[in-house]
């Protein structure tokens, strides 16, 4: 009788741990740490440059349109790997989300490029310090040159596409 | 993107029970406040019980409110079952086509502006500094509303945040 049971719930549980495993494996490990930006850290990170260009895509995990755009900037990333351009997100979220929401939204969509955490001592500081045109809307997404000087401002939702063509435009110019 | 002492253009939208309401209906209230809300934004829907303190507080105050639902993709519909749901007393209005958001500048929600019942700008931007109501430095809007009560002149006339932006028609 105890035998029987035994293999009623193998069999019912067996799809169940299929499918547990299934999902673990689909979602990659986040090969960098999300460590926190501050309005130091962020100026550093722009102006060293090292003959790289930069797109700094600004996102949070509860920013529909920034979850939507996210796998363009991977295939961006991956296009852009070995080449002069660096590609590095910003998350809005809180510093003490990277455990319970970056990092698992990274890990799930395969991101291959650096992220880090919004830490700042004053939001609208570091916004008025991107752009004065910037409102604070997200996604954003900003591109300098290799002399970190801000080339590109762009607003809302855009694809591989777009923001390959804007970092094709400044590369020509450098 | 408006600036402080900017004239704003009348407008009238309809309010999701159909009512009909202009700015120049508002005449006699010391201010107007103007707020880009959304029912699906997170950072807007954590304002939602701000919000409606803040008509609690100021309307008795002759201060009128004025929500506006620019996204294309928020129907009336949802409009009204979200303004039911949260306890929205004041008027939520749907901008077809964005194009008061548009008129405005309005990018992002929640976005403020208070305007004087003349409709010039007294202050735009954000309620207050946090998403997180316990980590709020500067109850920026509440400050700009007690100056204007008090006939001073609003300190801080533009403030920003982080916030969803407004899915605008193409």
């Amino acid at each position: 009788m105890w035998s029987f049971f035994s293999v009623i719930i193998l069999v019912l549980t067996l799809p169940l741990t299929y499918c547990g495993s299934s999902k673990n494996s689909s979602a990659s490990e986040y090969p960098y740490s999300v460590d926190p930006l501050t309005e130091e850290s962020a100026a550093k990170l722009i102006q060293q440059r090292n003959g790289k260009v930069l797109l700094l895509n600004v996102w949070a995990t509860w920013c529909v349109p920034c979850k939507e755009e996210f796998p363009d900037l991977v295939k961006l990333a991956d296009y852009y790997q070995d080449r002069d351009v660096e590609i590095v997100g910003l998350s809005v979220d809180y510093p003490d989300e990277v455990q319970s929401k970056i990092l698992p939204f990274l890990r799930q969509h395969h991101a291959n490029f650096k992220v880090y955490v919004k830490h700042f001592s004053s939001d609208e500081a570091f916004i008025n310090s991107l752009g004065q045109e910037w409102n604070g809307g997200i996604p954003a997404t900003f591109i300098f040159d290799i002399s970190g000087r801000r080339q590109a401002y762009i607003f809302g939702k855009k694809d591989f596409n777009y923001f390959k063509q804007e970092i094709e435009k400044i590369r020509a110019r450098t | 993107m408006s600036h402080a002492n900017d004239k704003m253009t009348d407008f009238s939208l309809q309010s999701y029970d159909g009512k009909e309401h202009s700015l120049s209906d508002y005449q006699e209230a010391k201010a107007i406040v103007v707020m880009f809300i959304a029912t699906q934004c997170p950072v807007s829907n954590a304002y939602n019980e701000r919000m409606v303190k803040l008509y609690d507080d100021y309307q008795p105050q002759d201060v009128a409110f004025l929500a506006i639902n620019s996204n294309k993709a928020e129907n009336v519909n949802e409009i009204k079952k979200h303004a039911q749901q949260h306890g929205f007393e004041f008027p939520v209005l749907k901008d077809v086509n964005n194009v008061i958001a548009n008129r405005f500048g309005a990018t992002v929600t929640p976005e403020i502006y208070v305007l004087s019942p003349e409709r010039n700008l007294l202050y735009h931007g954000r309620i207050d500094d946090s998403q997180r109501e316990s980590e709020v430095k500067t109850k920026d809007l509440r400050n700009a509303l007690n100056e204007v009560l008090q006939g001073k002149q609003v300190t801080v006339t533009q403030t920003k945040a982080f916030g969803c932006t407004i899915k605008k028609v193409d």
